[in-house]
């Protein structure tokens, strides 16, 4: 046919233009990467178990992907969850999950590495398992498959998916996988197999493989003991930190997708860690310590990743970037830079003060911008009890200061069932909502308001305690508790003076309940979590999608107890599922918080005084300047 | 300095519908640094204008944008530019500056010319075996009604037009047995050639099954000052 170019695309022409958006199936992607088959020795999928347009927008991908194609030995490819319309016809029509750069079927490559970024993703992962036609349990895999190795934020507690894995790799990507793949390499030259590839990977520091560990349990159903099965594997995983943030991978050629995703736009990495000890904060244990990149690379990147790319937006990337030592001289060019080429830049979660609102005016449309503040609790003796370290007059005057600045649009996030909480508390939230209004009113004179008011968003989350943190002892509420805490509290916003400038809403209940159970859950939950995917559930973090019914029978069907996971009160010398694994901070440290949160005293922030958690172990940032 | 950049869209890109193609130029333009001129505010954005938008699956060279330059520059040098920051599916395959008087992309787009035929496995029974001269008096008695009415779906609802007078070439001249056809592409009047095929084959007293046809977009026409039709890469100059 005249014009018609000859593509290799795994799906028929029919399937692509029978399904919505075939953009998210056919690679092709601007600095996507593209190697001879024949030429390498490993390779590796990588896969974000969600769809295209949420996986497109993850960093930690796009740094994996460029660091493996830096490898002239290996070939990284990536995958995601197909969407419900494909994942019918590919089961109807047996078509085997493929990678989108060669369009060749997963089940055939070395690795297929799952980034596991949070809980109801878990079904999604059996999804793509079974879609690339591989065994869901590792114990059934063959010689010939992949191994399947996943990595991400859920890792930190593993067990609840540990049976479909082969392995995980816990902590930062960068440093490990080249002596991973070396390992596999020699492995595959000496024909030495599977098994035996795990046991010698197992040896790898950072490096958890399931199958190596035995499990025992208590009488009440809590972990008697947690062992390797044999000599030389190491009790406990210490998880894997970059020592130096400016001198390791950089994707400064990210793939550029032709559909408009989440994330649609440059990402730079400021830092990593945070120095703020939030007690309910996963990520601020996880990543310590607080480490920065340096100010004269970020530039660099920035000017490269325009240019390779051309997005009209850039974003900063961190847990809290308004602690980022040199945010003011790396605004400032970035703000210079990016009006010379028509780039936008989006300003990530900033502490409201004078410079940062004097930066926003300069890059947001005030009108149209609003601004954030997440207290999470609503007074100041619970944000003392999760170490929240903002005060109730640094919010008012943040808000004054917005206020005469020209914003009439103000957000708020809360959670609600913090431990220790109290209808003081919730009713809180409402007060301190109010007391913005009114300090709205009282700033701004009646001719300067535009439209004459002010919005106040207030929304609430349901508290999830997870490991790693002071609340991982926390028992959770019930979801009773939860629906009486947020009707409360919007009893309470209706009673306020200036309620009709304050909008409430808050989370399903049910999806916490849930995500409780697999945050805390054991080995013991990956019977429940196969068997909801039986029922047909995946895509649960897409409302539509949830089914919580499937899984109230799945617990019933497999004899698990959903609230022994969430709302069961824990022992401080409980051993918990996850301990075997080390993010750096001690037990005894988390432990120490939770006492302290019992009795509402703070801890200090890593810029104000080293609380000795554990994380200088790794010898380097914020620990040592 | 308004050019006029003719483009190809090949292989895997034909699933690219035209809303990401516009999104694809707007990076396009940022990476390959040409001066182009950008609308005010906070989220400013390279001022474009497209032609007749392509049907995603369709492969084309005949694809057409007009972009507003604030420094001149020779068509030669934007032609590589563009194509140096391209992928290979989409590339610049010619360039010209047009003159001041000239009508937008969109507004003067007349008609389109296309290559179509069945997917392998989708002809039609009795087309397999069928020489040219036997279909071709097909589409003879086809073009030959009083009138042929399509059914063209708007804002508005349905609406019925007599496309008899907009089918401007339609025949199977080709080696390989694929129909040619040039189409009326205006705005408001442009016929599908899958609308054609539809309709040409609901005459033969045959069905036209969904998803059965190969489209390839050869060029996309405006009228001459006489009102004849020319090729959009035919107004303007190479400098």
């Amino acid at each position: 046919m005249k014009g018609f170019w000859n593509t290799k695309l795994a799906l028929s022409d029919d399937i692509l233009m029978r399904i919505e958006k075939p953009e998210r199936y056919i690679g092709h992607e601007l600095n996507s990467v593209v190697k001879d088959a024949e030429k390498v020795r490993v390779r590796f999928c990588m896969c974000f178990p969600d769809v295209y347009e949420i996986g497109m927008s993850h960093l930690g991908i796009q740094i994996l992907y460029d660091m493996f194609n830096s490898f002239e030995d290996c070939w990284c490819e990536r995958v995601y969850a197909p969407w419900v319309d494909l994942d019918k016809i590919m089961r109807e029509e047996n078509i085997p999950l493929f990678a989108l750069e060669s369009q060749d079927p997963i089940k055939n490559m070395d690795f297929l590495g799952i980034t596991i970024q949070y809980e109801m993703c878990y079904t999604n992962i059996l999804q793509v398992l079974d879609l690339a036609q591989i065994p869901l349990y590792s114990r059934d895999r063959k010689e010939d498959c992949p191994i399947v190795i996943g990595g991400g934020p859920c890792t930190y507690n593993p067990e609840p998916i540990a049976d479909f894995f082969d392995m995980f790799y816990i902590g930062e990507g960068e440093t490990r996988y080249r002596e991973l793949l070396d390992l596999y390499e020699e492995c595959k030259d000496k024909g030495l197999g599977r098994k035996e590839f795990l046991r010698r990977a197992a040896k790898i520091p950072g490096m958890y493989v399931p199958s190596m560990y035995d499990v025992k349990y208590n009488e009440d159903g809590t972990i008697k003991s947690f062992d390797p099965v044999e000599e030389g594997i190491p009790a406990t995983i210490m998880k894997e930190v970059v020592k130096d943030l400016s001198d390791t991978y950089y994707p400064t050629k990210p793939v550029v997708p032709y559909i408009k995703c989440t994330q649609d736009r440059i990402v730079l990495e400021i830092m990593r860690g945070c120095i703020r000890g939030c007690r309910f904060c996963q990520a601020g244990e996880l990543y310590r310590p607080v480490r920065e990149r340096d100010v004269e690379v970020l530039k660099k990147y920035a000017l490269e990743m325009m240019k390779s790319t051309g997005h009209e937006e850039i974003s900063l990337s961190s847990l809290s970037s308004s602690d980022y030592s040199k945010l003011p001289e790396l605004l400032d060019f970035l703000i210079e830079e990016c009006s010379k080429r028509h780039v936008n830049i989006t300003l990530p979660s900033l502490r409201i003060d004078a410079f940062s609102l004097d930066v926003m005016n300069k890059v947001q449309d005030v009108k149209k911008s609003s601004l954030t503040f997440a207290p999470e609790a609503g007074t100041q003796r619970l944000r003392d009890v999760i170490n929240k370290g903002l005060t109730t007059d640094e919010i008012i005057n943040g808000s004054k200061e917005s206020f005469l600045g020209g914003w009439n649009k103000v957000k708020l996030y809360f959670m609600l069932g913090h431990p220790f909480e109290t209808e003081d508390d919730i009713r809180g939230i409402a007060e301190l909502s109010n007391e913005i209004a009114a300090t709205f009113f009282d700033t701004v004179p009646k001719e300067k308001r535009v439209n004459g008011k002010i919005q106040i968003t207030v929304s609430t989350s349901f508290f999830v305690p997870k490991p790693f943190t002071a609340f991982q002892w926390a028992p959770q509420c019930t979801k009773e508790d939860f629906i009486s805490k947020a009707y409360f509290c919007r009893k309470s916003i209706t009673e306020q003076l200036n309620q009709k400038s304050i909008k409430y809403n808050w989370h399903d209940a049910d999806l916490s309940v849930l995500e409780g159970v697999l945050a805390r859950g054991d080995r013991r939950i990956a019977p429940v979590i196969l068997s909801v995917y039986k029922k047909g559930s995946f895509f649960e973090s897409w409302t539509e999608y949830y089914k919580h019914d499937r899984w109230l029978e799945s617990f019933e069907e497999e004899g698990v107890d959903p609230d022994f996971y969430t709302t069961r009160v824990r022992n401080d010398d409980e051993i918990f599922p996850w301990d075997f694994l080390s993010c750096g901070v001690n037990k005894s440290f988390l432990l120490n918080e939770w006492h302290k949160a019992k009795e509402g005293k703070t801890t200090p922030n890593c810029s104000q005084q080293c609380s000795g958690c554990g994380g200088a172990q790794f010898g380097v940032g914020i620990c040592f300047r | 300095m308004v050019y006029r950049v003719r483009f190809s869209k090949h292989g895997a890109i034909r699933y690219i519908g035209h809303l990401d193609v516009m999104r694809y130029f707007q990076k396009l333009l940022r990476r390959a640094e040409i001066d182009v001129a950008y609308t005010n505010g906070f989220s400013p954005h390279a001022i474009t204008t497209f032609a007749q938008p392509l049907g995603v699956g369709i492969e084309s060279d005949g694809e057409y944008m007009d972009i507003r330059l604030n420094s001149g520059i020779s068509c030669a040098e934007l032609k590589k530019k563009i194509n140096d920051s391209s992928v290979p599916g989409i590339q610049a395959l010619s360039v010209k500056r047009l003159p001041d008087d000239s009508g937008n992309a969109m507004a003067s787009v007349a008609a389109a010319e296309y290559y179509i035929s069945f997917k392998p496995g989708k002809e039609p029974d009795n087309f397999k075996s069928a020489d040219r001269d036997k279909v071709n008096k097909l589409i003879d008695s086809f073009l030959s009604q009083d009138r042929i009415i399509l059914v063209k779906e708007g804002k508005a609802g349905l609406r019925e037009i007599d496309i008899k007078e907009r089918i401007y070439r339609f025949s199977q001249d080709e080696e390989d047995g694929c129909f040619h056809a040039i189409l009326d592409a205006s705005s408001g009047y442009n016929i599908k050639p899958s609308a054609l095929m539809g309709l040409f084959m609901e005459k033969i007293g045959m069905e036209l099954k969904d998803n059965s046809l190969m489209i390839y977009r050869k060029d996309t026409y405006t009228r001459d000052t006489e009102g004849r039709l020319i090729s959009m890469d035919d107004i303007g100059t190479f400098e």
